[in-house]
């Protein structure tokens, strides 16, 4: 059997861990299936819709692969394109059986052209879709598609580290995640849904290791919803980071009979300092862990989900945020050395205009080293809370919000061409 | 809300001539003849700020603009929906000076105390209440 996993990207060169997650854990119990994942990335959005390329690339791809499964990962930006594209091969082969997965698939997609649709961790239902294939396991029993029972992986360390599977041993950005799920339950966030989970600091510290030792990378981002959740947890993973950087560092700087020396590795000039990304609540910092977090030797740059400073909003989004806590962690960040960005949501139910520029005034006024104002369009994710909850938040059926309760498309809109004046001043002041 | 402006300000028949110190500049647009010379001045890499009288706004001067920080229509009328439209068409914010007290009026953004308003949010918005 042959199955071509297949992403459609806007950025290049971003290791696909969800494809690669999928392949390791299938050929755990599959050896003998050939998977092969592709990516294809099409730029922009506006590239794709004025060019069709890559559309015709990778069904020319296909074609030539004469696989007997193809899957595909749905983001915000492929969503639509992937349904089409389904509708396309099965025209060229109707013989293919077609899965998509990722967040932004849900039952609406499940038509003539689509056999599979993955609604819960994918690992789990890709193994049993190839047992199904295979005549192994009967198509009412596996989990996580269509509208059969879902399941979570329960102990994460079962999922084969995805790098492993990976030829390619250069990216620019390497991603891995530390845990599954929040502690938080946001109504717009993906990540709210499972029940959090943690792989073992055993396997984080053997995999991490694997990846410093074969991989090279300059961007390491730890996809965790919420890092600074455990504390102790969070510095265990750095940590291994640091160890491993500066294990990597030497390695590749100092020949190996002068690291047979008194060479301490905080001595070691890094040429190519690493950048480790990864996503905080705010209120969940202190002075101490801003300390610690100051002597790594990475570049640490962190994310900060704020989203609004508007009591209502937040209620409504099920995100109760302690405003004194977050002007005292940002007050301390500005006095730090650690890069920061803090994140708005505009388009969330309850918000407005005005309410959202005291948000934006808010980061002003307490977040100083953040040189711009970043704020999202809020997407509706499919089985998130605001997708969901039909009676009470009424969402279209286009991912990203067009109007609400309060607020409009020209309000948005509007929302969205303030904020870009407002960036441009600040490059001024 | 909008930085206050720490420029100068002037018209356009009454551009200095020496502008190597200024950062920013704030300029009443007086005559369309002007307009060359206001957009010479994009490539001495300063913050221009440029507010047009209604009377001589047309939407061929945002597509000129381009490079320009802020637009700034000074007036108002009726129904100002078609002039707004190209705002958004050129990817702009409208703001507007002497006009309603609503979110494309800039008096909201820098003279907050002397604007008065019905508007709970926008109540809220002026009085720094968060």
């Amino acid at each position: 059997m042959k199955i071509l996993l297949l992403g459609f990207n806007v950025q290049e060169d971003i290791f696909p861990l969800g494809l690669f997650y999928l392949k390791g854990y299938a050929q755990k119990f599959h050896p003998d299936v050939d998977i092969e994942i592709k990516e294809f990335s099409f730029g922009t959005r506006s590239s794709y819709d004025t060019n069709k390329n890559i559309e015709l690339q990778a069904l020319s791809y296909i074609m030539l692969q004469k696989p007997d499964v193809v899957a595909f990962s749905c983001y915000i930006w492929s969503g639509e394109m992937v349904q089409d594209f389904a509708r396309t091969i099965k025209q060229i082969n109707p013989h293919i059986k077609i899965i998509l997965g990722g967040v932004e698939v849900h039952q609406d997609l499940l038509t003539e052209n689509v056999d599979f649709i993955v609604n819960g961790e994918g690992e789990v239902a890709f193994k049993e879709i190839i047992d199904y294939l295979k005549g192994e396991r009967k198509f009412e029993d596996i989990h996580n598609i269509n509208n059969h029972k879902t399941i979570e992986i329960e102990n994460l360390d079962d999922l084969p580290f995805p790098y492993k599977y990976a030829d390619k041993k250069d990216h620019k950005v390497v991603r891995i995640e530390t845990s599954r799920g929040c502690l938080f339950h946001c109504n717009f966030c993906h990540y709210a849904q499972g029940k959090l989970r943690n792989f073992s600091l055993e396997y984080l510290n053997e995999n991490l290791q694997y990846l410093f030792h074969n991989f090279q990378f300059r961007n390491l981002t730890l996809i965790d919803a919420n890092f600074n959740s455990d504390k102790n947890r969070m510095f265990a993973v750095l940590d291994m980071i640091e160890k491993f950087y500066q294990e990597k560092a030497l390695q590749d700087v100092v020949p190996q009979d002068v690291r047979l020396q008194n060479v301490f590795p905080q001595d070691v000039h890094h040429q190519d300092a690493l950048h480790v990304h990864c996503e905080f609540r705010p209120e969940l910092l202190d002075e101490n862990m801003i300390k610690k977090l100051e002597t790594y030797s990475f570049n640490l740059a962190v994310e900060l989900g704020f989203q609004s400073s508007d009591e209502e909003v937040l209620k409504l989004a099920n995100r109760p945020t302690n405003l004194e806590k977050v002007k005292e962690v940002l007050a301390l960040l500005n006095k730090s050395t650690i890069a920061y960005k803090i994140d708005l949501m505009y388009g969330l139910p309850g918000d407005n205009f005005y309410k959202f520029l005291n948000s934006c005034r808010f980061l002003l006024q307490y977040a100083t080293r953040n040189k711009k104002i970043t704020a999202h369009h809020h997407m509706v994710l499919n089985n998130t809370t605001f997708h969901n909850d039909v009676e009470r938040f009424n969402p279209h059926h286009s991912s990203m919000v067009l109007k609400t309760d309060t607020q409009d498309v020209l309000d948005l809109y509007l929302t969205k061409l303030f904020v870009d004046q407002l960036n441009e001043e600040l490059k001024f002041s | 809300m909008l930085p206050h402006f720490n420029g100068i300000e002037c018209t356009s028949s009454q551009i200095p001539q020496e502008l190597d110190s200024i950062r920013k500049i704030s300029i009443l647009l007086e005559s369309i003849g002007d307009l060359q010379k206001i957009l010479n001045l994009k490539s001495k890499s300063m913050y221009i700020e440029l507010i047009i009288p209604l009377n001589l706004y047309h939407e061929s001067i945002l597509k000129q603009c381009v490079g320009i920080q802020r637009i700034i229509l000074k007036g108002t009328h009726e129904n100002m929906d078609q002039i707004f439209a190209d705002f958004i068409a050129y990817k702009r914010f409208p703001f507007v000076i002497d006009g309603q007290i609503n979110r494309h009026n800039v008096d909201i953004y820098r003279n907050p105390t002397n604007v008065h308003t019905e508007d709970k949010d926008l109540k809220k918005f002026l009085n720094h209440e968060i």
